[in-house]
């Protein structure tokens, strides 16, 4: 798999992070190198329905309690925009659409 | 006594605790002697006299009111800028958590305070623990100080540093891919990597949370099993969080009859000459004392690389995409949602982070994802019975913790994939989720540091520490940096 500057706009957008053009050059150089190397584990032979590793632990469950959590206050104090109840962002839909 | 500076961190908690030295005395010797060097190796990104002070007179004021604070009465630990204490900043070295006070302490922060310890600054680390040189700090690298050209390894570099260099008797880091191990080694300390689950994670800003745990750093294997003592076990709020009983640290005894595996793929191409004779001699020393050296082979582990950045990123991807502008951090202008969340994250992440959160995204893309995820993932698998089938046949392993000694700053930061290969013998402990050890094996003609890595089944730190005890008291001591020049001269960068 080869990655040109069009593929990490590609992956930029997937991952909402802006990339400009001279930055998207040098990330496809960087990125394809890697890609090249990890491209190696396609010659690993692995027995016929080999299982995967996600997780090292056992299934957990916990009683379905109520639990105190972070105050109100503590949980809006890093924000950058709030209203001392909620989060504030940019206006989600255009007028057009509402 | 000595200096308090040179203490170990249990001859400190037991002055303390014994009257003979009050915490604030300790507290101000080590102050002292971070404010002094820090200019010189940048460990500290943060580090408060008067917070540190505060919390050393409430010790002595508990000894003076006839209360035992606990067994880290009075010892400063210095903290990797990845863990949160309340009303401390936490950066991760990173500008878009420039802003970040995190409202609550990480689990390992609570233990420290109910174990008497004394939070001593936070330390730098390569922008979200994404590093091995700490070059990827926002805020600048931390210098080895055996050699302030070179790196002290990453990315605890900062956490390494500090306790080298006498600034903090113990450090907490974390360690994703050898980010404990890698500048444990560099640096000349101990540092240690538990087995994953052993350790809660929670208050520590994830990087790849199947990858991820929280470990000591220390001058002598005695202190970093202290440490770890303190931090370890069962926490309901990481669901990763292991039931199974703490391993017994404490256990001592010599090398007869422990079959030490030496895997053969630890020992190939790239593996720095000096490096190898160290390790060679040490292992030497080992047989001597009754060890029983086994020659493996771990033929799947020459992948580990391969597996680590494709499973790593793939986390980083999905963890990171809560830096978005909306509940804390950096935030950038835009028009829409949208908008703004590209530029948040355009202006706050810094490149190795992008490239990481780009190739993490790729690898779980519709179309890509079986092909590298999903394939990763079986080859981690395949490593971990690989690893345990090891392990029936030997009761530790024994490796050269890095390639080389520490490289000089800027000689890998243009090149991440020469960068990458840097980790090449610690990533594997992580991926099979097995608890690994770093100790000094003595320093190469220039001076510099040299780790052996001992590695142990999961859960087996009891052995694991058991080994690295009677490996230590055949090693060459710890011995302390020189002190840098007054002057900005060795200041190359």
């Amino acid at each position: 798999m080869a990655i040109d500057p069009a593929e990490v706009l590609r992956i930029a957008r997937l991952a909402r992070l802006k990339v400009d053009p001279d930055e998207a050059r040098r990330l496809a150089k960087d990125l394809d190198r890697i890609v090249h190397h990890i491209d190696s584990l396609r010659s690993v032979k692995l027995p016929e329905g080999a299982e995967s590793l996600t997780y090292f632990g056992r299934d957990v469950h916990r009683a379905d309690d109520a639990r105190d959590c972070l105050a109100r206050e503590d949980a809006l104090r890093n924000a950058p925009m709030q209203d001392g109840e909620f989060f504030l962002v940019p206006k989600i839909v255009d007028k057009e659409e509402s | 006594m000595s200096e308090l500076w040179q203490e170990g961190a249990a001859a400190l908690a037991a002055a303390v605790r014994g009257r003979e030295a009050s915490a604030l005395d300790v507290a101000d010797a080590h102050l002292d002697r971070a404010l002094r060097w820090n200019d010189h190796i940048e460990a500290f990104l943060h580090l408060e006299p008067e917070e540190v002070r505060r919390q050393a007179r409430e010790i002595d004021r508990r000894i003076a009111a006839g209360e035992d604070p606990g067994p880290l009465a009075g010892v400063p630990v210095a903290l990797k800028d990845n863990l949160c204490v309340r009303g401390q900043p936490a950066t991760c070295a990173s500008r878009i958590l420039e802003p970040f006070v995190p409202p609550y302490d990480a689990h390992v922060v609570e233990r420290l305070r109910a174990a008497g310890a004394v939070l001593f600054g936070k330390t730098n680390l390569d922008e979200f623990a994404m590093g091995s040189s700490t070059e990827n700090s926002a805020f600048g690298p931390t210098r080895n100080p055996f050699d302030l050209a070179r790196t002290a390894g990453g990315s605890s570099g900062g956490s390494a540093a500090a306790v080298a260099a006498g600034l903090a008797p113990l450090a907490l880091g974390s360690d994703t891919g050898g980010s404990i191990r890698q500048p444990a080694a560099l640096c000349g300390v101990v540092g240690m990597k538990p087995t994953y689950g052993l350790v809660s994670r929670y208050g520590l800003i994830a990087f790849a949370s199947s990858l991820d745990q929280i470990g000591p750093f220390a001058r002598t294997v005695d202190d970093a099993a202290l440490l770890l003592e303190t931090i370890a076990g069962r926490d309901a709020r990481d669901a990763t969080s292991a039931a199974d009983a703490v391993p017994d640290l404490r256990q001592r005894g010599d090398l007869k009859g422990l079959r030490v595996g030496v895997p053969e793929e630890c020992f190939g191409e790239g593996l720095a000459k000096d490096v190898r004779a160290l390790v060679e001699t040490a292992l030497g020393r080992l047989k001597g004392a009754g060890a029983k050296i086994v020659e493996v082979s771990l033929p799947l582990s020459v992948h580990g690389i391969a597996v680590y950045y494709i499973v790593a990123p793939s986390e980083a991807s999905s963890n990171l995409a809560r830096y978005d502008g909306v509940r804390y951090g950096l935030r950038g202008e835009g028009r829409s949602v949208e908008e703004m969340f590209s530029e948040t994250r355009g202006e706050g992440f810094g490149p190795e982070v992008k490239r990481r959160i780009l190739l993490g995204t790729f690898a779980l893309s519709s179309g890509y994802y079986e092909a590298y995820y999903g394939r990763a993932q079986k080859v981690r698998a395949a490593m971990r019975h690989e690893m345990e089938a090891c392990f029936r046949k030997v009761d530790v392993l024994a490796s050269p913790t890095t390639p080389t000694a520490a490289f000089a700053l800027g000689e890998k930061a243009s090149d991440p994939l020469a960068m990458y290969l840097s980790d090449v013998l610690t990533v594997t402990a992580n991926l099979c989720g097995v608890p690994a050890l770093s100790l000094s094996c003595g320093r190469t003609a220039e001076g510099l540091p040299v780790g052996l890595q001992l590695t142990a089944p999961r859960f087996g730190e009891g052995t694991l520490f058991r080994a690295a005890r009677a490996a230590e008291a055949l090693l060459p001591p710890f011995s302390w940096p020189p002190a840098p020049a007054a002057g900005a001269e060795r200041r190359t960068r």
